[in-house]
């Protein structure tokens, strides 16, 4: 009778346990910025699973910062240390939320100084591949999908039960193992996947002024920020600058700007 | 007949369709319900594919819903499949089932085996400080010369017309060349100077903290700019010529400079007669470290001439100068960290201002006094300006020690022709100062101290010869006289001295000073008359001898709080004054001693949806200066005569300020209003006395009495992106109530304003772009209940813009002044074109400016008991040459 308690005990703990699970999913992105130079940039990202119910995704470095300003909120370090020159710097300006039930997305943006949020549903098509692949000793599948501009190869695992993956892909049978677009302009690469028994992730870009608006709107305004920050950025604060007849919006870029989407 | 062809066709491809897919698309729907088989509670999210039999090949796949339940089709066509489902948390299940639809329910079975975890070694990433580093080849084009052409362009920076950086719309707080402030914020003599072929890269240093003991601990969200050059030692520089007609102009620039990591040195020589105010590139445009230290400075004169009121245009259209600037900037690194360096400026300017003014002086009811007043003045300065800075940036300590000269020897002459003859004006304006700053900081534990000293001598001796005598009922019994001359002498010692304490606690950050400010001055002045060929003074009333003493003891507590969307600021100085103001020739003094308390509130809070509101209230003392107190007569100019024999002014402000703005990025609306109230105690009373001839004896009796003032103002900005158009438009309405006393009699005086502002901006291609803004200004003065007449300005500005390629460009500026005092309206219209020929980027730019030959015009002014028509001769119409070339 004991015995069966006590296993009864240690099921239910199990269950509770493994029910709120958290799992950490670290993907590097190499990526190709700019179309001018083709240098590739490296970042560490960080997918966080929540209790098989949902997901964050961002950069570490964003993580990191928002820890850094939750300690500072709470009063265990002085505000002055939230000077920004002390935090870890990402050029990976968003937050993406994803959640399993709904199978609704929802990102956050900040590369421009305000915090642009955007709920989707999931719209990924899967074409589901024979070919398999040992990645990371996991077992892979391949599939492939396209969005926004670009077609891509994704190597999925079942032996990890969860439908996630890095930024905005998901929906396989299995985690995303790596995936990348055709042309090799961006690879995210699992490199850590762990489970994680410490306190939920802070909530991102707490600091920031949150603007809500429909996906179609945010792509005209992130287009328009790509092809030309300054203007933007001139818009944003209503001042106009002329400068000897080189008005701001003729200003080009010599760049070449080469974004995940292209609209 | 090709009609029913086709139509045969298509039928039978329809059939064939249909025919095909029935074969193809054979479908199985397996549906079922997933659930815990201990709990029997349903599983949400589990992961149910159907794979190709006994392998690993997933042809279709679901995850199940909130309620456990699951749908999936597989469209495969043997007989027999495998429906796999995994869960996290769960053993997996995997069930061999016949290829038919079926409903199915599903137990899974808790597990704790670990799923699989990797760790492989990441790759070191890159890390980005909070420096910007942009490429100087990236943003330059064929038309960039020097280094501000490419600093304009740069994303998030835009350069004020003053020449201001700013960056995220702040003023950046240092300009760097390779790390060294050379310039000490007169950053305009590199930016529109220094070659872009020298420089690299261009660097934004985001938060920067220019005290690198600070760093860290005093969050700064001002950005510094750093100019990275191409080599370690450069010499480089840019010459240009101008000459044009007519009479003859020249504009010339010459600014040589040489860099290398042990030294620094910058020298400019620029001369002019285009109305081009150079003194600008000599202005200071960064805050300093030094307390109390403003970006500019302003030379406050006792005395001097009737001028002409500068018209609200560029300068260009009236600015009559003959004008020199040079420029001498050496820095050089010393041992253990220390940094010397030494400023040498000098300015030579002659202006002229040729015109009349029309002044009207609101009497006692309708009765008004006018005065026309033919002007012609020149105006002569002349100054030098030398600063020897040692500084210590280090990250343990820091110090500066600054030892300014400066001196000017300005003088004015003004000729003024009037209904009673002629009236000349001599003024000798200098002034001279010497000064030592010194700031040290220290840290003791995690908190920081500061020392602030500074001590500074003045000395203001000047003098205004007026002829004939003015004033003669009060300097000369009525009787007419030759010449009345005013001479005074200012001696000044200043010295203010504190200590300064950080302290951070949890979302609070304390910041507490102590110190001292004393202000010893000595004026002593002379009304002389000439008569009959010999100089005398007049003495007594007429002369001041006076002693001022001052002394301020603060303590000030400032506090901050910053939580979420709620942020305040509180200051609490307590201070306490002690006046000592004798004068022992009128045998008058005054003693003082009073305890203030100033304090100061400002709050933010977020609303929701786009919208903050802010509060900021206030009290403040103010106590008069010397200028504003002494018991004898001083003439200031040849028609104001003043004297305080009063008790020393004080004023006691109260203002508050409501604000709230939008800001809405997503449809690019910007707006905000503000409404501020104030009310000001004056325990002095001003008493105007104007004669019939326009001359005004100004003095002040013991007498309660308050201003009152009151302001809305506006602003609503939207863009419309797709016409790439920005409409910007803003209002401001204000009234303001005072009370003095004109001609013996108290009299209220309301002044009433209304300024609307429209701005238009678009580019509608790449050629072309237009900038369009009108102003209207609308101010009315009520004196005792009777209006008075109103003032209506109106201003059109239209810019046109044309670059068919790279290498030309032509713009248009286009002006209209209209006023309600005269009927003709004024136009004018400025051309510019510019070419660049052969590889070394040689400039060839003619510039035509005022091209309807628009030769004068009138402006009007107003203040409490008058309103100034003022008619002013304009540059001609003139056409100028230029060349430019990099050294």
């Amino acid at each position: 009778m004991m015995k069966m308690i006590k296993i009864a005990i240690i099921c239910i703990v199990v269950f509770a346990y493994d029910c709120q699970a958290q799992y950490k999913a670290q993907y590097k992105i190499d990526y190709i910025p700019n179309l001018e130079t083709k240098k590739v940039r490296t970042e560490n990202t960080l997918l966080h699973i929540t209790s098989n119910q949902m997901s964050f995704f961002a950069s570490e470095n964003t993580y990191k910062q928002d820890s850094l300003m939750k300690l500072v909120e709470e009063g265990k370090i002085p505000p002055f240390y939230n000077s920004k020159s002390k935090l870890p710097q990402t050029r990976l300006h968003f937050l993406v939320e994803k959640y399993y039930e709904s199978k609704k997305i929802r990102v956050s943006n900040n590369s421009t100084s305000y915090n642009y949020i955007y709920s989707n549903k999931n719209t990924l098509v899967w074409q589901l591949k024979s070919d398999t692949e040992k990645i990371s000793n996991y077992l892979c599948n391949k599939a492939t999908t396209t969005y926004e501009g670009r077609n891509y190869i994704a190597w999925y695992t079942t032996e990890i039960p969860i439908a996630d993956g890095p930024y905005k892909f998901w929906g396989l049978p299995g985690l995303i193992i790596k995936i990348h677009d055709t042309e090799n302009h961006y690879i995210f690469t699992l490199v850590n996947f762990q489970k994680y028994s410490g306190n939920p992730p802070p909530k991102l870009f707490q600091d920031l002024k949150p603007l809500e608006l429909s996906y179609e709107k945010f792509k005209i305004l992130n287009k328009e920020y790509i092809e030309n920050p300054l203007k933007m950025l001139e818009e944003d604060g209503g001042r106009i600058v002329s400068i000897e007849g080189k008005n701001s919006s003729e200003y080009k870029s010599k760049k070449i700007p080469n974004p995940i989407e292209r609209y | 007949m090709n009609q029913i062809k086709i139509r045969t066709k298509f039928i039978f491809m329809l059939s064939f369709c249909l025919v095909f897919s029935f074969k193809a698309f054979s479908q199985t729907k397996i549906t079922g319900k997933i659930q815990d088989k201990s709990t029997e509670l349903p599983l949400s999210n589990a992961i149910i594919t159907i794979n190709k039999l006994n392998t690993g090949l997933v042809l279709a796949f679901t995850t199940s819903n909130a309620k456990g339940n699951f749908e999936v089709i597989s469209k495969s066509e043997s007989d027999s499949i495998t429906l796999v489902v995994r869960m996290l948390g769960f053993s997996e299940f995997r069930n061999n089932i016949p290829n038919v639809s079926q409903n199915t329910s599903i137990l899974l079975n808790v597990s704790s085996v670990e799923l699989k975890e990797i760790k492989i070694k990441p790759d070191p990433i890159k890390k980005y400080g909070d420096t910007l580093s942009y490429t100087v080849s990236a943003f330059k084009d064929k038309n960039d010369r020097v280094i501000a052409d490419i600093i304009k362009k740069l994303p998030g920076v835009e350069v004020t017309p003053n020449g201001q950086i700013l960056y995220q719309g702040q003023p950046i707080n240092k300009y760097y060349i390779e790390g060294m402030d050379l310039l000490e914020g007169r950053y305009k003599l590199a930016n529109e100077n220094l070659n872009v072929e020298a420089v690299t890269n261009i660097e934004i240093i985001e938060n920067h903290q220019p005290i690198k003991l600070l760093n860290g601990v005093v969050y700064s969200e001002k950005a510094a700019l750093n100019i990275k050059l191409k080599k370690d030692i450069t010499a480089t520089g840019q010459i240009s010529l101008g000459v044009g007609l007519s009479p003859l102009l020249w504009d010339v620039n010459f600014t040589p400079m040489i860099f290398t990591k042990q030294m620094q040195f910058l020298a400019t020589y620029q001369a002019n007669n285009v109305g081009k105010n150079n003194t600008s590139q000599l202005m200071r445009l960064t805050p300093g470290v030094y307390k109390g230290e403003l970006g500019m400075e302003s030379k406050q004169d006792w005395l001097g001439i009737q001028k002409l009121n500068n018209p609200p245009f560029k300068e260009n259209r009236w600015l009559d100068n003959n004008s020199h600037i040079g420029s001498i900037n050496v820095l050089k690194k010393l041992k253990n960290e220390l940094e010397l360096r030494l400023i040498a400026d000098y300015s030579n300017d002659t202006q002229q201002q040729q015109g009349y003014t029309k002044t009207i002086f609101f009497n006692s009811k309708e009765d008004s006094i006018m005065l026309i007043e033919n002007k012609l003045n020149r105006l002569f300065f002349n100054n030098l300006k030398t600063d020897m800075t040692l500084q210590k940036n280090a990250t343990d300590k820091f110090l500066k020690n600054s030892f300014k000269i400066k001196a000017y020897w300005d003088s004015q002459i003004g000729i003024i022709t009037n209904i009673n003859g002629t009236i000349s004006q001599q003024l000798s304006n200098p002034f001279y100062t010497i000064s030592n700053d010194y700031k040290g900081l220290f840290k003791i534990d995690k908190h920081v101290l500061t020392l602030n000293s500074s001590v500074k001598f003045e000395k203001k001796p000047q003098r205004l010869t007026v002829s004939p005598g003015q004033f003669s009922e009060l300097l000369n019994i009525g009787k007419v006289f030759e010449i009345v001359q005013q001479g005074i002498l200012q001696r000044s010692f200043f010295t203010d001295n504190s200590v300064q304490f950080l302290k951070t606690f949890k979302a609070f950050s304390f910041d507490t000073q102590v110190g001292f400010l004393v202000e010893k001055q000595h004026l002593s002045s002379d009304i002389s008359r000439l008569v009959g060929g010999e100089f005398n003074k007049i003495g007594n009333r007429f002369s001041n001898n006076l002693d001022w003493f001052n002394q301020k003891y603060y303590l000030n507590l400032q506090s901050r709080y910053r939580k979420e969307r709620l942020n305040i600021r509180f200051s609490t100085p307590v201070n306490y004054y002690v006046f000592a103001i004798e004068d022992k020739n009128l045998n008058k003094a005054e003693q003082l001693n009073q305890p203030t308390f100033e304090p100061h509130l400002l709050l933010s809070y977020d609303l929701k949806n786009h919208w903050r509101a802010t509060l900021e209230s206030s009290k403040s003392n103010n106590f008069g200066s010397i200028n504003q107190m002494y018991y004898g007569y001083v003439l200031n100019s040849y028609r104001d005569i003043n004297r305080s024999d009063t008790p020393l002014l004080r004023e006691i402000d109260f203002s508050n300020t409501l604000g709230l703005s939008y800001l809405n990025p997503v449809n690019s609306t910007f707006g905000n209003l503000t409404y501020s109230y104030s009310v000001r105690e004056n325990n002095l009373l001003f008493i105007n006395n104007i004669g019939q001839n326009g001359s005004l004896e100004r003095t002040a009796i013991e007498q309660k009495n308050n201003n009152y003032a009151q302001s809305v103002s506006g602003r609503v900005s939207q863009s419309f992106r797709k016409i790439k158009t920005t409409v910007n438009i803003s209002a401001n309405f204000f009234s303001q109530k005072s009370e003095q006393n004109i001609n013996t009699k108290l009299t209220t005086v309301v002044s009433r304003g209304f300024l609307p502002n429209l701005m238009v901006s678009s580019n509608p291609s790449k050629w072309f772009g237009l900038e369009y803004g009108y102003k209207l200004s609308s101010l009315k003065n009520v004196i005792d209940n009777v209006p008075r007449q109103s003032i209506i300005q109106q201003t059109h500005d239209l810019k046109l813009n044309i670059n068919p390629n790279e290498k030309w460009y032509l713009g248009i500026s286009n002006e209209v002044y209209v006023n309600n005092f005269n009927d003709t309206k004024n136009f004018f219209t400025d051309l510019i074109f510019r070419k660049t020929i052969g590889t070394k980027k040689i400039d060839l730019e003619a510039n035509w400016v005022n091209i309807f030959n628009s030769n004068s015009l009138i402006i009007v002014s107003n203040s409490t008991f008058n309103y100034v028509e003022t008619f002013y001769n304009l540059r001609p119409s003139q056409l100028l040459v230029k060349v430019r070339m990099p050294l």
